[in-house]
């Protein structure tokens, strides 16, 4: 019994190292699927393609020279060209923006005052841009109150939209929907423009593992309109579901899409970049999550070995059991409760630890949204979990051995 | 010799699953340290065709600090030239601009984004990239900004369904090059050799700050790793020689220890910081020591069942004259025998992993690049002398915490209790 | 010449609950070439006595000397040496190694012994399994000879390394008569041909009547 107990402390020990360690994998993966499950405020991105207008360079051959009327000659360009691609069998819709794509890193900052009632709003933004077509094909989501259909209304109208989240200044939420109706003004060379608010969408998150939750406001993109297209805007395109191999092939076997001096990128896939940007994210989920199957693969074989070495060394005691009327189940009962029993030893001091490292350590969140008392809670609960099923397996194997030990024989051997 | 074995067979028939567990927790312990060493090493273990890992340098870039502001940027050519050039232990010194995505197509069409670097003449004598046909720029090309072009092969058959494409145009970014030479393709594993496209590197402009400010990375080959420190001291002088000149027009350049290794180089994040691979590198040696520790308590512990098992025969070998110190040589030399098995199984599933998945751990800028790897990282890559070493330190390590408690208590045994079976 | 000396030896078993007396003044000489058996009931001390004469243990008073000097003070290293050197052991439960085959295990106290080749060791074996009608069976497993030939290959290994003293404790409580008979005939030609010292623990009063002298113990106690 003394090499028992000797072995159950080491076990117990092993336990405890396992669970903390365990806790902060846990921790981080917990609040890395809360990043990546939260909502990005779009909709599925497969068929969707992204491509970057470029303009000649004056070494070019073909290069034109326009002279004065550049800006006027480049939005020209940038229309013939959108409406050739627009023509391309393959394509469903296309629309423009600038600095309107999710899995990028951009982010133009901004911040505007509004005065609503006599309270002044700060109201802090990443300044995006897009068409109205654009912000349907993203799938760009209405919030507090406003549907898809009213963001993509508000923009054909020429009316800004914002984003639900309001970031201010003394980290106050205020409720967002006070700002609609306000008139955002802005200036540039040409002059002044005022713009109504007219409607809330849901906040496009720049990729997938991005912690922080910001402002983010939509000036519209209107094509149609004569205004000026910038060379640096990027045409969103919908393909038809399933056609995005076909469509960039028949891209490639023509000429490229161009007029003038402006051609068009080849077209990158957005699930593509989405991959892109969260490479080295998903590098670091992936190694935490194996470092997760390591332990519990530890713990596994160190609970199968131990009891393995205890049922032998316990096949008499086993074995009287047996013939004092112990049933099959009873045995292979009593072997796996032994081992949760140690589980459940193990869990106390393995908490008081955890609370004692990791309760207040912030690092470990990653910038989730959920509050380190939920993230160490939620996290504590699953490595119990995880470990009672890989401690159940371990003892498995040996409990049912134990079960079928032949009282007569094992006494015999005794 | 031959006896150990016979022992460590007997065992193995007669208490299977526990030995398995044992030699199974090893090669698992080492499988997961090896991995995650290969994937930390990749990027630093001299392999062709960046042979001079361990003795290369770079210039991460300059940061300038003026009386009210600063920039950090990138060094300009003739930055690089008053930090870098003729300086003592630097055997090449190569201008380069960093590989920036660009549309590459031929005859009017956009074929596909590649990456394309600017590289001078010195670039190709200090990376071993082997020219298919062709032959790099000369130094003339750099110097009168000639748009020639260096490509990879699968990309040049990308771009033209053939493999004889010197000689002939490619288009990047809608400007013609003509092609002067195609080289193997070169993985992204090399941070510096690895490119689709090669041409000639930029001069900078003057920037309207500063003449450090600009758009180059120099890269550097040391005559040997030794003489790293006399550089970086020669570099720090050259810095303080500068700022005593700069001072008097009132800005002054930060020395952040620059030029910066390998090491240095990837493990910083931007160039306003000190390099400190030390500290990430102690981080990797705690993971290292949890995932040793821990298999090492579960195979400790079976290895005390067996010992325990074997107690009359310890009590015996100790009647017939076996000193303490050979009883305890005796275990370790037996539980030696399986942690190495462990470790070969552990070390040569590991090499396949890393072959095959490397890019799930390797901590990667941008998966599309590495989606062009084809058959993984090269064998030289992920099997080494290092990774041999290490392989047998940890084999080491993990024999010695696994086994040192159990055996010693086990030579410590009362010899006329053992015998009879009486022990604790 | 006293080959074994014992005065005023008494060994006490402490553990947190209970003081066990084993041996109790035990005064006890040897002489070179003597077969001595040692009889009692179970529990007297007979095998505590074997094994601080064998140094296996130390005695918690009075002296043990071996070979005419004193064991008092030697260490642990010094002991294993002595043992592997002089004296040879023979169990009831034979104790031969499961996983060395027999000639293995009666090379062990050549293993242990500096200075000895390869060459010479396997010289030996085979020389002191040919005497005992055991080189046969040198490559076969413990598992796969009879509980009398495990004796005989024990014996082997007590002798291959030529002690001068031979402690056997019990050596035929684990076999039948006719085995036990073979046995006890080896031990007398051990000590007859080679003059080996030898001391035997036994319950057997026939056994025991055929050695030089008889020594008998009670409670710890010797009484004759």
């Amino acid at each position: 019994m003394c090499n028992e107990w000797r072995d159950n402390i080491w076990l117990i020990l092993e336990l405890v190292v396992v669970s903390v360690a365990m806790v902060v994998v846990m921790m981080n993966v917990v609040c890395n699927i809360e990043l990546k499950t939260r909502p990005m405020g779009i909709g599925p991105v497969d068929d969707i393609y992204v491509a970057s207008y470029s303009e000649l360079n004056e070494e070019s051959p073909g290069y034109v020279d326009y002279g004065e009327r550049k800006a006027e000659f480049i939005s020209r360009d940038i229309r013939r060209v959108t409406a050739a691609l627009r023509r391309n069998q393959y394509v469903e819709k296309a629309g423009l923006v600038q600095n309107g794509i999710p899995f990028t890193l951009n982010y133009i900052g901004n911040y505007r005052e509004f005065v609503v009632n006599g309270d002044s709003l700060r109201y802090f933004f990443n300044m995006r841009q897009m068409s109205p077509e654009a912000a349907e094909i993203l799938g760009l989501e209405g919030s507090s109150g406003f549907s898809a259909a009213d963001v993509k209304a508000a923009l054909e109208r020429g009316e800004v939209v914002i984003s639900d989240y309001v970031f201010g200044e003394e980290e106050k939420p205020y409720d967002v929907r006070r700002l609609v109706g306000q008139n955002y003004v802005s200036e540039t060379e040409d002059g002044v423009t005022v713009r109504r608010i007219g409607a809330i969408s849901s906040f496009m998150r720049r990729f997938q593992y991005e912690p922080h939750r910001n402002g983010m406001m939509i000036l519209p993109v209107n094509e149609g309109a004569g205004g000026n297209l910038a060379i640096y805007s990027n045409l969103v395109i919908k393909v038809r579901p399933g056609t995005g191999k076909r469509f960039l092939e028949s891209l490639q076997s023509q000429p490229t899409l161009a007029s003038g001096n402006v051609f068009l990128k080849t077209p990158v896939n957005l699930e593509a970049k989405r991959k892109d940007v969260s490479a080295k994210h998903d590098t670091r989920f992936n190694l935490f999550v194996a470092c997760m199957f390591f332990l519990l693969m530890i713990i596994f074989l160190g609970i199968l070995g131990t009891f393995w070495f205890r049922i032998r060394q316990r096949e008499g005691e086993i074995a009287l059991r047996r013939v004092t009327g112990a049933t099959r189940g009873d045995i292979f009962r009593r072997i796996l409760s032994e081992s949760m029993l140690l589980l459940v030893i193990a869990t106390i001091p393995a908490i008081l630890l955890d609370v004692l490292l990791l309760y207040r350590n912030m690092s470990l969140m990653n910038g989730s949204r959920l509050s380190i008392q939920e993230v160490f809670w939620i996290s504590g609960a699953l490595t119990f979990l995880v470990m009672t099923l890989s401690i159940l397996l371990g003892a498995w194997f040996p409990a049912s051995r134990a079960m079928r030990i032949h009282p007569a024989e094992a006494l015999k051997e005794e | 010799m031959r006896r150990y074995f016979s022992q460590i067979w007997y065992e193995m028939r007669h208490q299977p699953l526990v030995m398995w567990i044992s030699v199974g927790g090893t090669a698992l312990a080492i499988f997961m340290v090896m991995v995650l060493f290969t994937v930390d090493r990749v990027s630093f273990v001299p392999a062709p065709p960046e042979d001079n890992r361990d003795r290369m340098m770079v210039g991460f870039g300059v940061d300038l600090h003026f009386e009210n502001g600063s920039i950090s940027s990138l060094l300009s050519d003739t930055g690089v030239k008053k930090l870098y050039s003729k300086v003592k232990g630097i055997k090449y010194l190569s201008f380069t601009n960093a590989p920036e995505t660009k549309d590459v197509g031929s005859d009017g069409r956009i074929v596909t984004e590649m990456s394309v670097r600017g590289v001078d003449d010195v670039y190709w004598k200090m990376f071993g990239i082997r020219f298919q046909s062709g032959h790099p720029f000369t130094a003339g090309d750099v110097e009168s900004g000639s748009r020639v072009a260096v490509i990879a092969m699968s990309r040049a058959r990308e771009l033209f369904n053939d493999d004889e494409v010197r000689g002939r145009t490619i288009y990047i970014n809608q400007l013609p090059y003509r092609v002067t030479g195609v080289v193997e393709d070169v993985s992204p594993f090399f941070t510096f050799a690895h490119s689709d496209v090669w041409v000639p590197y930029r001069k900078d402009t003057p920037n309207e700050y500063s003449e450090f400010v600009g758009n180059t990375t120099p890269l550097m080959e040391l005559e040997s790793k030794e003489v790293i420190p006399l550089v970086k001291r020669e570099v720090k002088a050259r810095y303080e020689r500068l700022n005593k000149k700069l001072g008097e027009e009132g800005s002054s350049l930060i020395y952040h220890q620059e030029p910066f290794t390998l090491a240095e180089y990837i493990g910083n994040n931007g160039n306003n910081n000190d390099p400190d691979p030390d500290s990430a590198r102690m981080g990797t040696w705690y993971i290292y020591a949890v995932l040793l520790l821990l298999p090492a308590m579960n195979i400790s512990s079976m290895t005390r069942s067996r010992l325990r098992r074997r107690v009359s025969e310890i009590g015996v070998r100790r009647a017939l004259g076996a000193t303490r110190r050979d009883i305890l040589g005796q275990f370790l030399v037996e539980n030696l025998v399986m942690t190495v098995a462990g470790t070969v199984a552990g070390v040569l599933f590991s090499l396949l992993f890393c072959k095959l998945y490397i890019t799930t751990f390797f901590p990667m800028e941008n998966a599309g690049t590495w989606q062009l790897i084809k058959g993984g990282p090269s064998f030289s890559l992920i099997f080494n002398w290092e990774t041999l070493g290490m392989a047998a330190f940890f084999c080491l390590v993990l024999n010695i915490l696994s086994t040192i408690l159990p055996a010693w208590k086990a030579s410590r045994e009362n010899p006329a209790e053992a015998i009879s079976g009486k022990h604790d | 010449m006293d080959v074994i000396k014992l005065e005023g030896v008494e060994k006490i078993y402490r553990t947190k609950e209970i003081e066990t007396v084993a041996l109790e003044n035990v005064n006890l000489t040897v002489e070179e070439g003597e077969f001595v058996s040692v009889m009692g009931p179970s529990g007297c001390g007979k095998s505590t006595l074997l094994n601080l004469i064998g140094l296996l243990d130390n005695p918690t008073k009075g002296t043990v000397d071996l070979l005419g000097s004193s064991t008092a003070g030697m260490k642990d290293s010094g002991m294993s040496e002595f043992r592997n050197r002089n004296i040879g052991f023979v169990f009831q439960s034979f104790h031969l190694i499961p996983s060395l085959n027999v000639a293995d295990n009666v090379a062990l106290p050549l293993i242990y012994r500096a200075g000895v080749s390869a060459a010479e060791c396997d010289r030996r074996v085979r020389e002191v399994l040919e005497r005992l009608g055991m080189s046969h069976r040198m490559k076969h497993f413990p598992s796969q000879i009879s509980g009398g030939q495990c004796q005989r290959v024990a014996i082997a290994r007590a002798i291959v390394g030529d002690p001068r003293i031979i402690l056997a404790d019990e050596p035929t409580g684990n076999l039948d008569s006719r085995m036990g008979a073979e046995v006890m005939a080896l031990l007398h030609e051990l000590n007859r041909a080679d003059g080996r010292t030898i001391v035997m623990v036994t319950h057997n009063e026939e056994q025991a009547s055929k050695t030089d002298r008889v020594i008998h113990f009670l409670d710890g106690r010797q009484i004759i």
